[in-house]
């Protein structure tokens, strides 16, 4: 499974957040890519109040390392384990996933 | 080794006591910051030729829309964005223009207004990478970011609740002598572990309530400082850094880690020296790791060092004197200032509670900036009574 996201013609480093300029050698040639999504659980949290008034709540979110590089924020829909294998995709709203 | 800050004094500590809520500006809590830092040195407005400001919710205003505001003609001006670090930040930058001539006396301020939509504005409106990458995510706020940082500390180090919660217990002693603490209640550890889960592991009472306020305090030279007649601290050493870890898997350690060794260099002490601890206690866990990444116990040790380690007021570091913002409340960028500002006083012989005996040396830092996964601003500054 392949999530898209920016890298560097350059350098070849993969982005997250995105850039407009690479974190690791300052090119402004980034393009999106497909890259993997697979991804290590660093640490969870299961959060029980929200800025945002309609959220479900309890929301479940990993920090997690991706192969590919970046470390990014996931949402999740079940139990988490630091340090389990996920995979990492985009859902219908944009935001990552664990799938 | 950095140069030294001979000659440079640092005087009039300033807390406009804070307020749960509040219906005026970030302007208003700064200004009033103002005048009471002139009042209490004895100078006009226009003495105060350096302005170095901090806030969160002066937007679209910075210390240049104040210095219009309040009809000053600095000839050093700052603006430091840095909400934890910013006190440390501005107390740096203020010591060496001072010693440089490029000021007289600079007035150093942060403040914060709180109402029911400044703290969602500041959510909203804090960086680039939050924005895109943090807030969509649940909008859990830096509880939800903190929590995370909590978790892998107490993973990493097998350390429980129990462990953090005694920080807080000892914390919010300290607040309860502190008549400004909006917060005077002390807890009991069971106080601590039986409160409402807000991002686990992060719970009620790891969390500080925001809060409107400002702090601010004045840097000058000695001699200007001996002939206005003010009691005022040393500077023995100071440190900052920034993003000291880009992209590190394991946030376990605050900045401060990188130049520790530098700062008890500068000041030719130990942790062992200090008579008081301030750290950023956004959440107590970090607090903890300002504590290993300082020296004053080793890397995870912390839970050990907590529990043997009476930091009370009578204790033998107290730690956070005002009771911090667990107690005070977190008013915005003040947060940042309110550590160093009760430094002062403690040291000045001013405390707002009961005085700790013979102080002669604090520690204070500073941390914050959670620009997307943690906090990228470390500051930290050795402070001693002349």
């Amino acid at each position: 499974m392949s999530l898209r996201l920016q890298v560097c013609a350059e350098c070849g480093a993969v982005q997250y957040p995105h850039r407009d300029v690479c974190g690791a050698c300052l090119s402004t040639q980034l393009e999106d890519k497909d890259v993997s999504g697979a991804g290590t659980v660093l640490s969870w949290t299961r959060g029980h109040v929200s800025v945002f008034p309609d959220a479900q709540t309890p929301i479940s979110l990993a920090r997690v390392k991706l192969d590919a590089g970046p470390i990014v924020l996931a949402l999740a829909s079940s139990a988490l384990i630091t340090g389990e294998a996920v995979h990492v995709m985009r859902d219908e709203d944009g935001l990552l996933r664990r799938s | 080794m950095p140069a030294d800050y001979q000659g440079v004094a640092v005087t009039c500590p300033v807390t406009i006591p804070y307020e749960k809520r509040s219906d005026k500006s970030a302007a208003w809590w700064i200004g009033r910051a103002l005048r009471t830092l002139i009042e209490a040195a004895g100078v006009t407005k226009a003495d105060i030729d350096g302005f170095a400001a901090s806030s969160f919710t002066l937007h679209p205003d910075t210390s240049v829309g104040l210095i219009d505001h309040f009809g000053l003609t600095p000839r050093f001006l700052e603006w430091i964005p840095t909400g934890g670090a910013s006190g440390i930040m501005a107390l740096r930058r203020s010591a060496r223009a001072i010693q440089a001539g490029d000021a007289e006396i600079i007035a150093c301020i942060a403040g914060d207004t709180n109402n029911a939509d400044s703290f969602k504005g500041i959510l909203e409106n804090f960086s680039c990478f939050s924005t895109q990458a943090v807030l969509p995510y649940g909008g859990l706020g830096p509880n939800g970011v903190f929590a995370m940082i909590m978790r892998q500390y107490m993973e990493a180090f097998d350390a429980t609740r129990e462990d953090i919660g005694r920080l807080a217990v000892m914390q919010r002693a300290n607040g309860a002598q502190n008549p400004l603490a909006l917060l005077k209640k002390t807890i009991t550890l069971e106080d601590y572990m039986a409160a409402r889960p807000i991002a686990e592991p992060v719970h009620l009472l790891d969390c500080v309530m925001p809060c409107a306020g400002a702090d601010g305090f004045l840097v000058m030279s000695e001699d200007r400082a001996q002939s206005l007649g003010l009691a005022y601290v040393t500077i023995a050493g100071s440190i900052e850094r920034h993003n000291a870890f880009p992209g590190a898997e394991q946030l376990l350690q605050t900045g401060h880690a990188v130049d520790a060794g530098s700062l008890w260099e500068q000041a030719s002490a130990g942790p062992d020296d200090m008579d008081l601890l301030q750290t950023y206690d956004d959440y107590p866990v970090i607090s903890m790791m300002q504590m290993e990444a300082l020296g004053f116990c080793g890397l995870g040790e912390a839970k050990h060092y907590v529990a043997e380690t009476d930091m009370t007021l009578t204790g033998a570091l107290p730690h956070n004197t005002s009771g911090g913002q667990l107690a005070m409340g977190q008013a915005g960028a003040a947060g940042g200032y309110l550590g160093l500002v009760d430094a002062i006083r403690q040291l000045t012989r001013a405390p707002l509670g009961p005085q700790i005996e013979d102080a002669e040396y604090a520690c204070v830092a500073g941390y914050g900036m959670v620009n997307y996964t943690h906090g990228l601003c470390s500051a930290a500054a050795i402070l001693r009574r002349p």
